[in-house]
């Protein structure tokens, strides 16, 4: 599926969603997003599971509640030139910026992040785990945890990370975060199918 | 000086078979390269139809030889005393505020659809248009490439596009005036789609609204689709569904708007969902 210059507002689950096959998308906005009530299935600006591939290009998400751009067991994943801001979490958890994730029974995945800025998301700004990927030239903060502190920039031992800025306004630390860790025990937040 | 224009629904009006003297109305739907518009210039440049259609409006008085003997009617603008008719007044003006015929250019070969028509009596062409895009695609034989233009109005759902069993390798076009003037609307409740774009057909479908209580817009498995400025809105369920094998859809300027669950508090509702087998 293609998608250029296309908008998705006011829904009430999910803005964008891919199971199966391929979505490139150009010139894409998504907000207001989750509007429903706070309980029941996570809630997802652009949710792609299991597709062969995903290319975002110049994207605009804001205010979603759950999760902005989530993408887990898609063999490639390239988003760029994105800008996220106001994500907030539901009951159920969520308030991630941009989260690519493996599924545990290690389908693996190319993925390059280029160019993304997360502000203001509540959980995780941008966040890769169990994925061979390529950060560059990415900013995040304001990232408000609202059980636990924050994480502007989460990328396991695996990632490639360079260029990146990251800077944090915590409620309870003031230190802007990159993390690293491969055994960090962290799950990027909200990943589970729909 | 006092000026009479004659129009073609003053000779509709006068109960004038026009259509008589055009050709034959439905010749347009047959048609695969573009056309020049229909105009009432072929009539101008056939005597036998200019006389029929003269004669015909002299017949009730509507228009006869001024009182020089001056009779023709080739000019511009037909008045009392001289003799000019503008030919580009003897034609249906095209229904889109744009100036368009729904994002043509030109009318012919485009099959006609208002909310006015008559699918009992219309045969797609502009002077008598069909009220339902169904329609339309019932009259639809076996051109390559159908186009159906839709006037401005609300147009019940739902509409199922296909150009039935032999469509595979053939291209439907429907296309609207614009998003605020053509409105496909439907409440076909969470199982049905107000529009649905069936297999194997490959569909456009342009410049309109789709919104009501169901799924707004739904290509069906196998089917082909190109959205290009549309607005989908106040569906539930889903706004846009790409559901199944083989499915391919290209959106260019689309907006998803106002996409609900399908039940009270239901947290679901998908803005574009794309579902394919892996």
């Amino acid at each position: 599926m293609t998608l250029e210059t296309v908008t998705v507002s006011r829904v009430q689950g999910i803005g964008v969603y891919v199971r199966g096959g391929s979505l490139q998308g150009t010139d894409l906005v998504i907000e207001g997003v989750g509007t429903g009530n706070l309980r029941g299935p996570g809630r997802f600006g652009l949710w792609a599971g299991g597709a062969s591939s995903l290319r975002i290009s110049n994207c605009a998400v804001t205010d979603i509640r759950g999760t902005a751009i989530l993408a887990v067991a898609v063999p490639e994943v390239v988003i760029e030139h994105c800008r996220v801001s106001k994500v907030t979490a539901t009951v159920a958890g969520g308030g991630d910026g941009v989260v690519v994730a493996a599924l545990p029974n290690g389908t693996r995945s190319a993925v390059i992040l280029t160019d993304i800025s997360v502000v203001g998301a509540a959980r995780m700004g941008i966040a890769v785990s169990g994925v061979d990927a390529n950060l560059e030239g990415n900013r995040a903060g304001e990232a408000n945890g609202m059980t636990k502190d924050g994480t502007a920039i989460f990328a396991d031992a695996e990632a490639q990370v360079s260029g990146t800025d990251a800077w944090a306004s915590f409620s309870r630390e003031e230190t802007p975060i990159l993390l690293a860790y491969s055994e960090l025990g962290q799950k990027p937040g909200n990943q589970g199918v729909p | 000086m006092h000026t009479t224009t004659i129009s073609i629904s003053t000779a509709l009006a006068l109960n004038l078979e026009v259509t008589m003297v055009l050709g034959g109305g439905s010749s347009a739907v047959d048609s695969k390269a573009p056309r020049p518009p229909r105009k009432y210039a072929p009539i101008m440049a056939h005597p036998l139809a200019l006389g029929s259609l003269m004669l015909a409006l002299a017949a009730c008085g509507v228009w006869g030889p001024d009182s020089n003997g001056g009779s023709s009617a080739t000019g511009e603008t037909v008045t009392d005393g001289g003799t000019t008719a503008d030919s580009s007044s003897h034609t249906v003006d095209p229904p889109c505020a744009d100036g368009t015929w729904s994002g043509w250019a030109e009318s012919d070969g485009v099959l006609q659809v208002r909310v006015d028509g008559d699918d009992a009596t219309g045969d797609g062409s502009v002077e008598s248009p069909f009220a339902t895009v169904t329609a339309a695609l019932d009259a639809v034989r076996s051109q390559e490439i159908v186009q159906v233009a839709m006037g401005p109005g609300t147009f019940a759902g739902p509409l199922q596009l296909k150009l039935g069993p032999t469509s595979a390798g053939r291209k439907l076009v429907v296309s609207g005036c614009s998003e605020a003037e053509t409105i496909i609307e439907g409440d076909t409740g969470k199982r049905t789609a107000v529009v649905h774009v069936l297999g194997p057909s490959a569909v456009t479908l342009r410049r309109l609204t789709t919104r009501g209580r169901g799924m707004p817009l739904v290509v069906g498995a196998g089917a082909q689709a190109v959205v290009e400025d549309v607005l989908v809105s106040n569906g539930i369920a889903m706004g846009i569904g790409v559901l199944g094998k083989g499915t391919a859809a290209t959106l260019r300027r689309v907006r998803v708007e106002d996409i609900t669950g399908w039940k009270r508090n239901e947290p679901q509702g998908w803005g574009i969902p794309l579902r394919m087998p892996t």
